[in-house]
């Protein structure tokens, strides 16, 4: 599902983008001078223009801000009406995570340009994304929900859902967007531009010119910024992917379809015919097969645009690769060149493409790799063992290993984290129960499959009695524990086993995902 | 003149075959493991041209066991193991044909990671690849070596 917080970002990039292009300098000198000669009968709108700040600004507190304004003033009237459009968009959304239906960022993009979202959502969508198996996204929920409603009925509950997801045991991390010092300086109703206690006219003149000149060097700074984003674009592709690792799966999946449908079947086969063509060398089939690739069906440039507009959706992004991105501008050119027919541009442009191709490969090949390693083992065991319950249980003998050479598998490291520690949990719960020797082994198994892929399986084993099919057991707790987990690894292609073993062991949970076949190996890049 | 056996399970390989390749190569098309087992039975020694995913084609024409399949990687689930049939079909079937003894250089128009064609020719043995539909890169590929 989308990011909440990118919508905002892309949002609030948007109106920031817009009101420089308005004159934004002039507007903020009327905003501040208005601000500054404060009477009563102006408190509704002092108050909406506050609270309607704290949004653009993404303040935690803004909802809390928009629903303190007063409904029986213009401006408060408007913005009630606002929130409960908006809530309705929320809570719908919502729904849409829970049962997978589409419209889900449609939904958000509306529910967020009308009026921030209610706190207490950020549960209903963090078990929505439990539920769905996006567990990273659904620990990030829970912590957004705990920062801003610490106290809540639910928070004790939420606690648990989060811990049990594998988290890590901080709710609280500094990398989630936790109220900042100013936010959480807010003091109850007041903003910190309020009039602060005791502060005189002449005062509160000095600070209003203080503020308008702060502003008018923002201003300032974001007229170059626009200018610098009009010139070089935002971030590439390559570079929004390294920032946001949320998005990997709807990126390789968008580029995957890109790639087949269109570069390969679309243009690929045309581009042959084209060359024979522009060579004069084409049979009447071959111009033939040409046509029907270039202009039967959906129009080339129509074809290729759609992808992008699904890529850019995937992105959240609010202004096009097609502008954003240099490889896209060119691979666009490239299409329009061979639109055009220009022989000796058109040759060009199908060699461009072929490298587009190429990149977009090299990118998607290396998106989700997670290398599953001695090292990655013993950090997941060890962050179990740190948890309280899982440190009390005494074991005879934890052994890590044999894992083969430079193993690397499609998936978040945060994800396979999560999935392992939740294996593991439960291995050393149900170890408790159980008498001495208690046993705990984690290993790695590859093999290749008749299609040439390998398939890699991660061994959790106990010598911990108890049937497999047992639910009750602690072991294989299918509906609360390992059914997240199995959902979870269905997103990457993987599966969840139960299997007995012999020897010192008494079962095995096995983790089967299928090796990652672009990540470049660890061996060659050491020699 | 050369004969070329085209697997896939549509007809644009062999559209593309017969149109750029067609001076040098007798095109023979199959679309399915059955037809490409009579085909190279009928033309052995022809090289192969195969489509990897075949996202067209029935449960009922496809190679492969079902069930294992499930078993062994989708902990039973049976959907997923007949989509995971048809992504990887092309590759099945070569080793159908490889079963029977039909050794010759079999082509791939895919970008198959090294590490995976590593694995395929260690299995197939005289298995290639390219990344795109480009005609001189396919004729290198089905007349040289690899």
């Amino acid at each position: 599902m989308p990011h909440l917080s990118a919508l905002r970002y892309n949002r609030r990039r948007m109106a920031h983008a817009r009101a420089v292009r308005l004159g934004l300098l002039p507007w903020l000198v009327g905003a501040c001078l208005v601000a500054c000669t404060p009477s009563a009968p102006r408190l509704d709108q002092e108050q909406w223009r506050q609270a309607e700040a704290q949004w653009q600004r993404g303040d935690p507190n803004a909802y809390q801000a928009w629903r303190r304004l007063n409904p029986g003033q213009p401006q408060g009237r408007a913005a009630w009406v606002r929130l409960e459009q908006s809530d309705l968009r929320y809570r719908r959304a919502v729904d849409m995570v829970r049962t997978g239906e589409s419209g889900l960022r449609d939904t958000l993009t509306q529910a967020l340009a009308l009026a921030p979202m209610d706190p207490t959502l950020y549960l209903p969508f963090a078990r929505a994304c439990r539920d769905r198996g996006s567990l990273w996204r659904a620990a990030d929920f829970y912590r957004k929900y705990l920062v801003r409603n610490p106290s809540a009925t639910e928070a004790d509950a939420a606690r648990a859902e989060l811990v049990a997801l594998g988290a890590d045991p901080d709710p609280f991390p500094p990398a989630f967007d936790q109220p900042s010092d100013t936010e959480a300086a807010l003091p109850g109703e007041r903003g910190w531009w309020a009039r602060p206690n005791g502060m005189g006219d002449v005062g509160l003149v000095l600070t209003g010119l203080g503020v308008l000149a702060f502003l008018a060097f923002l201003a300032f700074l974001g007229f170059l910024g626009f200018l610098g984003f009009r010139r070089r674009g935002t971030g590439s592709l390559r570079t929004m992917v390294a920032e946001r690792p949320e998005l990997h799966q709807a990126v390789a999946y968008q580029i995957g379809c890109l790639r087949h449908e269109f570069l390969k079947h679309r243009v690929g086969a045309a581009g042959e015919a084209l060359l024979a063509v522009l060579d004069g060398k084409a049979s009447p089939e071959q111009q033939r097969f040409l046509r029907q690739r270039l202009h039967e069906g959906e129009p080339l440039l129509a074809a290729w645009r759609a992808h992008v507009v699904a890529l850019d959706r995937s992105l959240g992004l609010g202004r096009s690769l097609l502008r954003a991105d240099q490889t896209f501008r060119t691979a666009d050119r490239a299409l329009r060149a061979i639109g055009r027919g220009h022989p000796r541009r058109a040759r060009q442009a199908f060699q461009t493409l072929r490298r587009f191709d190429r990149e977009l490969g090299e990118l998607v090949a290396r998106l989700t790799s997670c290398y599953v390693d001695e090292p990655f083992l013993r950090e997941v065991l060890a962050s179990t063992r740190s948890e309280w319950s899982s440190g009390q249980v005494d074991l005879d003998e934890v052994v890590v290993g044999p894992v083969p050479d430079d193993v690397a598998v499609d998936v978040y490291r945060t994800d396979l984290r999560i999935v392992l520690k939740n294996i593991v949990r439960n291995a050393i719960a149900a170890l408790a129960n159980s008498p001495h020797p208690r046993r705990l082994g984690i290993d790695v198994l590859v093999d290749t499959e008749p299609t040439g892929e390998d398939v890699v399986r991660i061994r959790v084993r106990d010598s911990a009695g108890g049937s497999l099919a047992d639910p009750t057991d602690g072991t294989v707790d299918v509906e609360h524990g390992l059914g997240i987990v199995r959902t979870a690894l269905r997103r990457y292609d993987g599966s969840l086993e139960a299997l007995p073993v012999d020897g010192a062991y008494a079962k095995a949970i096995v983790v089967r995902l299928f090796a990652s076949q672009g990540a470049p190996s660890r061996i060659g890049r050491a020699a | 003149m050369k004969r070329l056996l085209v697997i896939e399970d549509g007809t644009e390989y062999a559209e593309f075959a017969r149109l750029f390749l067609g001076s040098e190569f007798r095109v023979i098309a199959a679309q399915s493991a059955a037809e490409a087992v009579c085909a190279a039975e009928a033309e052995p020694g022809c090289a192969l041209l195969i489509d990897l995913r075949f996202d067209r084609a029935s449960q009922d024409v496809l190679t492969g066991d079902l069930d294992a399949t499930a078993e062994r990687l989708f902990a039973g689930d049976r959907v997923r193991a007949l989509r995971h049939l048809q992504d990887q079909q092309g590759v099945l079937i070569l080793a159908e044909l490889r079963k029977l003894g039909h050794r010759q250089p079999a082509v791939f128009v895919h970008d198959f990671p090294s590490r995976r064609l590593e694995n395929l020719r260690r299995l197939y043995g005289d298995v290639r690849a390219v990344p795109s539909f480009d005609a001189q890169a396919l004729r290198l590929a089905l007349g040289g070596e690899a």
